[in-house]
């Protein structure tokens, strides 16, 4: 049999490490992500975004009509511009402004933006993390005060139900991020791909702008300083009426508009029930307003069923799902575009 | 699977776990099993290689050894040279030679295609045939004698910490770790986890964001900028050294978590005062193997042992070391110009050594880090040779030295990023340096190594990518 015998020396040091390293963690998860990203701006990955948004809607064709997508990462991912492009028969120039973590302020700030450059058509998805929501527990979305045990406990729990691409995509990231609040916070702007073009060896192109991959060197102008300031979470209250504000405005424009709702991973939807508390809530606001307002708006029960092999995590398509989404996009698009044509044509 | 890859870590958490409720035997079995497996994932087909270099050379261990004949025994070692260097000529070499042919004979006005196979490099292929080499060899000259335990003969070629990148252990040290059995005591365990995370910490903090400026330097376009070279040196020297020690180290902590002591590949080699002794201290078990087998076989071929033929025996080994390292004619002249600078040392030894100013307090404190200065760029121009991707571009690179040397904001960018990841490692290797120890930070204060420890996790896991850049040396 194996022989096991222990020396008598603790190893103090190490021991002095991981109190450490907890200290550490606990502070930083009571951090409100408010708080770091006003505060490390090279930090946010709406900063991506929002720069790249501008990027894009400054190489737009002027003589071309436009479809505007807005809304998360759900439909920023969900969503192949290229081939919604296609399927709309090449009139129309697509621009996904879907914005990472984006929630209600984020897409009122783009949309007063996007109205200027008379759109023909506006998607907005309307997902969980759009906020749409009153009195559930935002503060748990929006807050890292995540405990150790619960952020051990959470991804574990999620993980576990997803059999598709569980371990790469959400198991070992939500391990790694929850467990380690400070890994968040510190990888959105440190990751060795950034290299390049913070010590100005590289120039971001136009379109090389993405929350998962590179951060340019910044060049902020005041609608992204705007646009940064004002998506910290500002509070239920501001949240309710930044959702009648953006369904008025909405509403109100020559554009004609379409709310869809994204779908969520039918494992989780299923097997844990705050998630379709969420959706059940959710989908009676988004309808009331919808209503209220005079627009279309696509529930969960008339967009296509999804599986979970179509997902690459709890809320995000891969490229599976992501076609047939766009399919999907496309069909009540034309519909749409069409109605709106011959609206116009007989002067309604 | 790569070390710092998650996949790697939950396989050998697995094994751990069972291999530390086995008994001696059964723990042998596993970690042969293991290994295979190990190798296997990298590539199925090739562990058919692996499979006949250790039977071929287990056979001729034995048979040069009972064998009381010298021609007997010289055959037997020549069946072995012939296998290992065979299945590396083959598959490492054979398209170098083939084109390089081909180019010869153009030059001459003689067309001939170039026959390729279009091979696949198999994974770790320099170091287990070297590996194994070293076994015979030194069974016939007498000073080893052969391992009958086929399994565990198996096990000494395939230990999967070092099969891939190193060290290149030698039988006589691995092989009674394996044959007897290992006591796990928790300084084994304690040892273990601080170097592997010390290479970890190298291999993703260091090696990994030098990674993005040395390919940004090397990668871009003639015209090159002198001080831009320069710097981009010196990151490569850290990105090469951060790749290379910090898989050694790695190795060393997975061997160690299971009892085993692997050789010392690395000691702090950019703090050699001269190039002799930067060879004692960079890729320690390739310098020795090239020493022991190649070196003095040479040496004692040459006879008399003058200056020319201690000259000529430097070219060839060390021509040859830089040939192991890839087939490529930049790395032959790499390895041609460090055992030029060799023979520049040796002969102007006796000058040095009465120049030294070892009692004076400042003067030889300001001699010994001028050496090390000195050595250390000797090693960096060198790299040159190595990074680059031909002869041509070598050639730019060192005139941009020469004669556009300017310094450029791009320079001092890359400087203060080299600042900014390797500070933490300098200062570590300096204090292993000094204490020659590699776990001098054990004898450290509890809060000053409290705070190193944490400084290197936060290290890793803010930067680890996990399913990053293989190692550098694993091409090779």
């Amino acid at each position: 049999m194996r022989s096991f015998t222990f020396s008598s020396s603790m190893p103090w040091g190490f021991c002095v490490a991981v109190v450490l390293v907890c200290c550490v963690e606990l502070s930083m998860a009571q951090l409100p992500r408010g708080f770091w990203e006003a505060m490390l701006e090279a930090s946010s990955p709406r900063i991506d975004d929002a720069l790249r948004v501008r990027a894009k809607l400054e190489t737009l064709d002027p003589g071309k009509p436009m479809v505007a997508l807005l809304g998360s990462s759900q439909i920023r991912e969900g969503v192949d511009t290229e081939t919604l492009e296609n399927a709309l028969g090449g009139s129309y120039q697509v621009v996904n402004l879907g914005v990472s973590s984006g929630g209600v302020m984020e897409t009122l700030q783009l949309l007063e933006l996007v109205l200027k450059y008379n759109p023909s058509l506006v998607v907005v998805s309307a997902a969980p993390s759009q906020r749409f929501l009153s009195d559930m527990n935002v503060e748990r979305l929006t807050h890292f005060s995540y405990t150790f045990l619960q952020s051990l406990y959470v991804p574990f729990r999620y993980g576990l139900a997803i059999k598709h691409d569980a371990w790469r995509s959400y198991f070992r990231s939500a391990v790694l991020f929850n467990t380690f609040p400070s890994v968040r916070i510190i990888r959105s702007y440190t990751l060795p791909a950034r290299v390049p073009y913070l010590l100005g060896l590289k120039e971001p192109q136009q379109d090389e702008y993405s929350y998962a991959g590179l951060m340019p060197v910044a060049k902020m102008s005041k609608q992204v300083e705007k646009i940064r300031q004002t998506s910290i979470n500002p509070g239920t209250d501001a949240q309710n009426a930044a959702a009648r504000d953006l369904f008025a405005m909405l509403g109100g424009s020559n554009a004609k508009v379409l709310i869809v709702d994204f779908p969520i991973n039918p494992v989780m939807r299923d097997k844990f029930h705050e998630f379709t508390d969420v959706l059940d809530y959710q989908k009676s606001l988004v309808k009331a307003l919808s209503d209220e307002n005079g627009l279309d708006y696509f529930a969960r029960d008339n967009i296509p069923l999804f599986s979970d092999s179509e997902f690459y995590d709890v809320t995000h398509l891969n490229g599976l799902g992501r076609s047939k989404m766009t399919a999907f996009l496309a069909k009540i698009s034309m519909h749409a575009l069409n109605e709106n044509r011959s609206r116009r044509a007989n002067g309604t | 699977m790569l070390f710092d890859s998650i996949p790697f870590f939950a396989f050998f958490l697995v094994v751990y776990g069972i291999y530390l409720s086995l008994s001696h035997r059964a723990q042998n079995r596993l970690l042969l099993f293991a290994s295979y497996c190990f190798y296997g994932l990298w590539d199925w087909r090739f562990l058919g290689l692996i499979i006949i270099s250790t039977i071929v050379d287990y056979v001729c261990g034995i048979r040069i050894h009972d064998s009381h004949s010298d021609v007997i025994r010289k055959r037997y070692l020549l069946v072995s040279i012939a296998t290992n260097l065979g299945i590396l000529g083959g598959f490492k070499y054979f398209g170098f030679f083939s084109e390089s042919l081909s180019s010869l004979l153009a030059g001459m006005g003689i067309t001939l295609d170039a026959l390729s196979f279009d091979l696949i490099l198999p994974v770790g292929i320099s170091f287990y045939t070297f590996q194994s080499l070293g076994y015979t060899i030194d069974i016939y000259r007498k000073q080893l004698k052969p391992c009958r335990n086929p399994l565990d003969f198996c096990l000494f070629i395939a230990f999967f910490p070092q099969l891939v990148a190193g060290p290149i252990e030698r039988a006589r040290r691995l092989i009674p770790q394996i044959q007897k059995q290992r006591y796990l005591q928790l300084n084994d365990i304690k040892t273990g986890t601080y170097l592997l995370f010390y290479g970890l910490f190298l291999k993703i903090f260091v090696a990994d964001n030098m990674a993005p400026v040395v390919e940004n330097v090397f990668g871009s376009a003639a015209p090159y900028s002198g001080s831009e070279v320069l710097v981009g040196l010196y990151a490569f020297s850290f990105q090469l050294l951060g790749d290379f020690a910090g898989y050694s180290l790695m190795a060393q902590g997975l061997a160690r978590l299971m009892g085993f002591h692997l050789a010392t590949n690395f000691r702090q080699p950019y703090f050699s005062k001269n190039i002799r002794e930067f060879w004692t201290r960079w890729h320690v078990t390739l310098a020795a193997w090239f020493r022991d087998y190649v070196f003095r076989s040479i040496r004692d071929r040459l006879g008399e042992r003058t200056q020319l033929n201690l000259s000529i025996n430097f070219l060839i080994t060390f021509g040859l070391i830089g040939f192991w390292h890839g087939a490529s004619w930049t790395y032959v002249l790499w390895g041609l110009v460090t055992g030029l600078q060799i023979i520049i040392y040796v002969a102007i030894l006796p000058f040095l050594q009465k120049v030294q100013f070892a009692d004076h307090p400042y003067l030889g404190w300001a001699w010994t880090a001028g050496s090390m200065v000195v050595v250390y760029h000797s090693f960096c121009l060198g790299g040159i040779l190595f990074r680059a991707d031909s002869l041509a571009q070598s050639a730019q690179m060192f005139d941009a030295l020469v004669s556009n040397f300017v310094i450029t904001p791009t320079a001092l960018k890359i400087l203060r990023h080299i600042a900014i990841y390797c500070t933490l490692f300098v200062l570590l290797e300096w204090l292993h340096f000094r204490k020659n120890d590699i776990l001098a930070v054990f004898r450290l204060s509890v809060p000053l190594r409290s705070v190193i420890y944490v400084s290197m996790f936060y290290s890793i896991i803010w930067f680890a990518k996990f399913d990053g850049d293989a190692f550098i040396y694993f091409q090779f």
